[in-house]
């Protein structure tokens, strides 16, 4: 059935949209929830409003300046043009951008919150014995958190599956490119197919609850 | 406090609760036809009011028992799947859509798709006028990138955006926005279905009035409007 296949399509769009997502923020995000965690810059609080913005802005705020951003005309776009020659709005490129944006926060802060709880003395003693703050920070400090970055991983993996607002003003709707599941489920109500949409929705809400309660029973976990 | 609360939810509840008589006749209307109706409602008599939105929503929210008097589909099925479930009845083409192809640069036309562009469309499966463009991009063999919009509003805002290099809108945007004859093109009507689009009677305490304002839209006075708004 070809609505099954534009069905199964998008939901490895999705998958692979948010695996992606994931694994740049989890590259990304450590050192800069660290900064936030351990600075004494006046920066900090700009930063960490910067990096909490998508909590509160509506997405097609996002989703609407992204686009202008991303159009050729615009910095990203400009950019994206120079390097790949191809353009960035209506990309799968393009979207992994927004989700990292739009994702960050659900990754930074809990890391943040979760690195500031670091025992001090452990880092002042490995830093007497001449340990670089690099190595400590990735041989002490990440192990320390290896729940917290898990946590992180999987917030930012289900939020990132959850995008919708973002994803709607520079998606584009393209089959096998930019079409996620909460746009395909959005399309099925759309054309009236409520029995394709009901398959989407349901599959999205049992993926949530399964994903949040395995993470939080493990949290719990001693 | 709890009695405080009480009254104000009961006071809301009145508010939302409708009274029938003297209320504005609701619409909902297609959004495409949204600066045409601006027109209208300032020429009917009566007092309308409107939602706009996609013609699959609007659809959808009829269905759910939201209530609306009138419905002004961009399509021709919606309205007709109303009638069968007798939801609705007098079936009325009101407007018919003319498809625009919108351009940020070059000369519009056959040529301009011809070449490698990319260009922004509404969703075949659930726009009429993205039904339209497909059809047209088809039959002409163009080879353009295609990038799906929700409805023809958005297609047109991605043209705006500059993030593609034009987009095929609804010949009323273009009239609404006052582009330049130079930046559009009139796809020829041999070149896609004609976009009918027609408005049923929703059935309901307030029929006798939904049915006076279907019959102003199709009076001389509204068809001139329509005309001028953009539609045949």
């Amino acid at each position: 059935m070809a609505a099954t296949a534009d069905i199964v399509q998008a939901a490895w769009v999705t998958g692979l949209l948010a695996a992606t997502t994931t694994a740049i923020l989890l590259l990304a995000s450590p050192p800069l929830s660290w900064w936030i965690a351990r600075t004494r810059s006046k920066w900090r609080a700009p930063v960490e409003a910067l990096v909490a913005l998508p909590l509160v802005l509506p997405p097609t705020v996002l989703g609407f300046y992204l686009l202008l951003a991303m159009a050729p005309s615009g910095p990203l776009g400009a950019i994206a043009e120079a390097l790949a020659g191809a353009p960035l709005a209506f990309t799968f490129t393009g979207l992994v951008i927004g989700s990292i944006i739009y994702s960050l926060p659900f990754v930074t802060g809990p890391l943040a919150s979760a690195f500031r709880t670091t025992d001090g003395h452990l880092l002042e003693a490995a830093a007497s014995l001449g340990v670089a703050p690099a190595t400590r920070f990735l041989r002490l400090v990440l192990p320390m958190h290896k729940k917290a970055l898990v946590a992180a991983g999987v917030l930012g993996f289900a939020h990132t599956v959850g995008e919708f607002g973002i994803v709607l003003m520079i998606g584009g709707n393209i089959p096998g490119e930019t079409r996620v599941l909460s746009i395909a489920l959005f399309d099925r109500v759309e054309m009236l197919d409520y029995v394709g949409a009901h398959v989407i929705a349901a599959s999205l809400l049992v993926f949530s609850l399964v994903v949040l309660t395995f993470t939080y029973r493990w949290l719990r976990v001693p | 406090m709890g009695r405080w609360l009480t009254r104000i939810l009961a006071g809301i509840a009145m508010a939302w609760t409708p009274t029938g008589a003297g209320e504005p006749l609701q619409l909902a209307v297609a959004s495409n036809f949204q600066s045409a109706l601006a027109s209208l409602k300032a020429d009917f008599p009566g007092e309308v009011a409107a939602t706009y939105g996609s013609s699959g929503l609007l659809y959808a929210q009829l269905v759910q028992g939201r209530r609306f008097d009138v419905f002004l589909s961009a399509d021709a099925a919606r309205p007709r799947s109303l009638v069968d479930q007798e939801r609705a009845h007098s079936p009325f083409n009101y407007a018919t859509g003319r498809l625009v192809l919108v351009v940020n640069h070059g000369e519009p036309g056959v040529d301009w798709l011809a070449a490698d562009k990319r260009v922004a469309l509404a969703n075949p499966e659930t726009a009429p006028y993205g039904r339209a463009a497909l059809e047209t991009i088809r039959r002409l063999g163009a080879e353009s990138k295609r990038v799906n919009a929700l409805n023809v509003a958005q297609a047109f805002h991605f043209a705006a955006s500059g993030a593609v290099d034009g987009a095929f809108a609804a010949m009323a945007q273009v009239v609404a926005q006052d582009i330049s004859p130079e930046r559009y093109w009139l796809v020829p009507e041999h070149l896609y279905t004609p976009i009918e689009q027609v408005g049923v009677v929703v059935a309901g305490p307030n029929e006798r009035a939904a049915q006076e304002f279907m019959d102003y839209l199709g009076s001389e006075r509204a068809r001139h409007l329509i005309r001028k708004a953009g539609y045949r």
